[in-house]
């Protein structure tokens, strides 16, 4: 399933834009932003809730050798 | 490179077998013939924002709190319908018409995305985790330690002295000699007191480990030597892991404890293979590797089969850590003498180490995003205030490096792949 909504994604040639941009340029953005709308909402239907915090200063810490690192710090 | 939409034959996941790499690479463009869609950015309202998705999954970065996430496809669609400007309301219906989840989930996702996409900074600063000695700098000549001891240690640009009991002093001088510096002043002054049964450890006077056996002391010094010797540095990124030259480039193997990072480690430094580090991945601004020559930790697993390459690890003393693992140290034969990213391949592994017997290694290849959580998962520390420039930075070297996972059951089956690879 995600595969097919991927594949029409790529279909449609949707590519990110710049911000400082003629009018069509602009139109475009708008194109792009409602093409990606429209692809997450259909794989919305197929893919789990759970999303993590990848890097934030409050998980940033010098990486140690032990059991839990990572998302735990070890003490 | 971040932006670029030219679909990649991404998604394969092969058994490598006596094919050489490219051949099954070719051959599998063929079974897994779909094209995916490579990480674009895309342009939202909200211009402390930004939002890049690939397949089915989205990097989010808030520019005001410096926090990166990974988002599924409900939360990337959930963030374009809040950029939209669409009422609570609004997006609530939306979801619901797009997903089976109860109106409760669904009010859960709705709060948490609007907590993600908050435009107000927090307090706390990535340069929290900095350890405290680093801002007590010993700046001293000759201080009254210092006269006491001849152990005084270079590892990278950090300085150490340890004094302690004759016993620990002597094991501590055994292990590190390779790295035993006279100098007249060092950064980190470090103190190994004995009080009753508790082992105390000081850093520039402050404490900073306790233990109560004599085995866990080494472990604990040899890891702050580690960590202090890339915190001096002017690192920007650091993840746990192990990174290596090799004749192409850089190979770096990230990944949590027992992955078997340490050991391929060690079966990989041969002449063609140098090592920066077997723990720590430490990145300057230009993605060059920081070398930090400190001996490879071996957990007890590994012993036997890595005593076959280095017979002296079966006499090594055993050391113990707080979470109760027992290990050995032992020196490679190399280390790299400096980064040599510039112009050279990167090749990104992470290893999956299991019990579970397989005739070959399991390769997949990994996209931009999961490269980056499993980075993020082992454990990582930067060196800076997250940026859209710097993380812009990162993203285009993630996606100029080559990322595989590999599952494996033991290191020949990883030297076989990376010998196809590197």
């Amino acid at each position: 399933m995600v595969k097919i909504i991927v594949a029409e994604m790529m279909s449609n040639q949707i590519q990110g834009n710049d911000d400082n941009a003629s009018p069509s340029a602009v139109e475009n953005t708008e194109q792009t932003r409602r093409g990606f709308l429209n692809t997450f909402g259909k794989l919305a239907m197929v893919t789990p809730v759970a999303m993590t915090v990848l890097m934030s200063p409050s998980t940033s810490a010098a990486p140690k050798s032990c059991r839990g690192n990572g998302r735990w710090k070890c003490t | 490179m971040v932006g670029g939409s030219a679909p990649e034959k991404l998604g394969l996941t092969c058994y490598l077998t006596r094919f050489t790499w490219h051949s099954v690479t070719f051959s599998l463009s063929f079974i897994c013939n779909f094209n995916t869609m490579s990480l674009t950015n895309v342009s939202l309202k909200t211009k402390d924002l930004s939002l890049y998705v690939e397949n089915d999954k989205g990097l989010l970065f808030n520019h005001t709190s410096c926090c990166l996430y990974n988002l599924p496809a409900i939360s990337v669609f959930t963030v374009l319908l809040i950029d939209e400007g669409l009422s609570k309301d609004k997006v609530l219906i939306t979801l619901k018409e797009k997903s089976d989840l109860h109106i409760k989930e669904l009010f859960s996702l709705y709060w948490t995305i609007l907590d993600m996409l908050a435009l107000q900074g927090i307090k706390l600063s990535y340069a929290d985790g900095q350890y405290p000695e680093l801002y007590t700098l010993n700046t001293k000549s000759k201080s009254t330690l210092l006269q006491k001891t001849n152990n005084t240690y270079q590892v990278a640009g950090a300085t150490f002295s340890i004094f302690a009991h004759t016993e620990l002093l002597q094991d501590i001088t055994a292990l590190l000699a390779p790295r035993i510096q006279q100098l007249k002043s060092v950064d980190f002054e470090i103190l190994i007191t004995q009080e009753a049964e508790l082992y105390c450890i000081y850093s520039n006077r402050i404490l900073i480990e306790q233990c109560t056996k004599y085995l866990e002391v080494i472990p604990l010094i040899i890891d702050r030597l580690q960590i202090l010797a890339f915190q001096k540095s002017d690192y920007t990124f650091c993840f746990h892991g192990a990174a290596l030259s090799t004749p192409s480039g850089n190979l770096l193997l990230p990944g949590e404890s027992g992955a078997g990072k340490s050991t391929l480690s060690a079966f990989l430094v041969d002449k063609d293979h140098r090592l920066y580090s077997d723990e720590i991945i430490a990145l300057n601004d230009n993605f060059e590797i920081k070398v930090i020559p400190l001996p490879i930790a071996i957990k007890s697993g590994s012993w036997q089969i890595v005593a076959e390459k280095y017979p002296l690890l079966a006499q090594a003393k055993i050391w113990h850590r707080l979470d109760g693992r027992q290990l050995k140290y032992l020196w490679p034969t190399s280390f790299a003498e400096a980064s040599l990213h510039t112009g050279n391949k990167t090749v990104l592994i992470h290893p999956q180490y299991s019990d579970k017997k397989r005739v070959d290694a399991k390769v997949t290849k990994l996209s931009v995003i999961d490269t980056i959580s499993l980075l993020t998962a082992s454990g990582y520390q930067l060196g800076f205030e997250l940026n859209i420039e710097k993380l812009e930075k990162f993203i285009a070297f993630i996606q100029q490096s080559t990322n595989f996972r590999i599952d494996y059951n033991n290191s020949e089956q990883v030297t076989k792949v990376l010998g196809s690879i590197c």
